[in-house]
């Protein structure tokens, strides 16, 4: 049982990372080709549709995830592109590969590979499996509202920090050090 | 009405927690970068005039015909900045608004003598592209070998009294500092300041 500010924050907060997410992929869709060839887990030939088909499908959970019918579909979804993605990141890090663009955003905001993207990645995984609980039914006032809006503001900010954070901290170790 | 405050509550402590997270993240990336960026020194080399030696006293003229006078205790109590560039080095091109700034600030007060060697006329327009009119400008062929500059842009910091206090090859401004910095603590340079610290 979860409230209906707990389902719909996580729902908004959702949706806007994934349209964020597909419309930085399909700006710079040559850059995104060069990166999922970058994981090297695909056959050559199967490259350029999955990097075709990647940012339509966030698209489209983005857009589903609006439409309170299609929510639950959409959430359902969520969880097997994340883990998708979760593995394909794993893979890399297992091999050794911290170099490699995450792909997730824009090429700006380079991120390289790192623990950190599989912790973000299994939050997130969490969040959308919150959305497939059943929701309590109460009569939302504009406190609500209020919540709503803080939250998303607040996590967007964190995101931009977090992911801030994911950049800057490898390019720590060019310093050197043990640590 | 409860329960909306309620919820919001609890909303409101895990963005709590999110953020105190991201502030330890925050101050141990801060701590990571404190341990691992270790002042800069500008390199000298093995120069014929050693730190801590009287600068030869040279009586010049620069490309402005105004009399300069290098070396020697100075009568106001000023420093002097000699500073070695080329019109054709990239470096030295850049790193000059630098050395005006820093020279400005820094207490006490700081001469900046440019020098370099070549045709006058070739100089002459380098310095009204670069607008540095106001800074002397010797040309001399003598005073870089007397220093033994090899490499530029190269600085050499000459105290009140007329003795270099701080020298070396600058291609930051953190080089550039590190003179000064090396004057203040009393040593020849940053490296010996680190290696003293190391001991």
């Amino acid at each position: 049982m979860i409230d209906p500010v707990v389902e719909l924050s996580i729902c908004f907060a959702l949706a806007l990372l994934f349209a964020a997410a597909a419309w930085h992929k399909v700006s710079d869709r040559v850059r995104f080709g060069a990166t999922v060839g970058a994981y090297s887990l695909l056959p050559p030939w199967l490259v350029s549709p999955v990097a075709h088909v990647l940012p339509w499908l966030e698209a489209c959970i983005a857009v589903g995830l609006l439409y309170p019918p299609t929510r639950s579909a959409a959430a359902l979804a969520v969880v097997p592109l994340l883990m998708l993605y979760t593995i394909a990141i794993a893979a890399n890090l297992a091999r050794g590969r911290r170099e490699i663009d995450c792909g997730c955003f824009a090429s700006s905001a380079r991120v390289p590979l790192s623990k950190w993207l599989l912790l973000r990645n299994g939050i997130l995984i969490v969040a959308s499996c919150l959305l497939l609980l059943p929701i309590r039914t109460r009569a939302l006032v504009w406190v609500d509202g209020a919540t709503i809006v803080m939250t998303l503001a607040t996590l967007s900010l964190l995101w931009a920090s977090g992911q801030r954070l994911a950049q800057t901290g490898p390019a720590l170790r060019h310093f050197g050090g043990v640590r | 009405m409860i329960d909306a405050l309620l919820i919001s509550n609890g909303v409101l402590w895990l963005l709590v927690i999110g953020l105190a997270l991201t502030v330890l993240a925050l101050t141990r990336q801060v701590g990571l970068l404190h341990e691992r960026i270790s002042p800069v020194g500008a390199l000298s080399p093995e120069a014929k005039i050693k730190v801590g030696d009287p600068a030869p006293e040279l009586a010049l003229i620069d490309l402005h015909d105004h009399p300069v006078q290098i070396g020697g205790a100075s009568k106001d109590e000023s420093r002097t900045l000699l500073f070695f560039l080329s019109p054709t080095c990239p470096v030295c091109d850049t790193l000059l608004p630098t050395v005006e700034r820093v020279a400005r600030t820094e207490v006490p007060r700081v001469r900046v003598i440019l020098v370099s060697d070549g045709l006058p006329d070739e100089h002459r327009a380098f310095v009204a592209e670069k607008r540095i009119s106001h800074l002397p400008y010797i040309l001399s062929a003598p005073l870089g070998m007397t220093y033994g500059v090899a490499k530029l842009p190269y600085a050499v910091l000459i105290d009140a009294n007329g003795i270099v206090a701080a020298q070396g090859l600058v291609n930051t401004r953190e080089h550039l500092e590190s003179l000064f910095e090396a004057q203040r603590r009393g040593v020849a340079s940053i490296q010996d300041y680190l290696e003293e610290k190391a001991k």
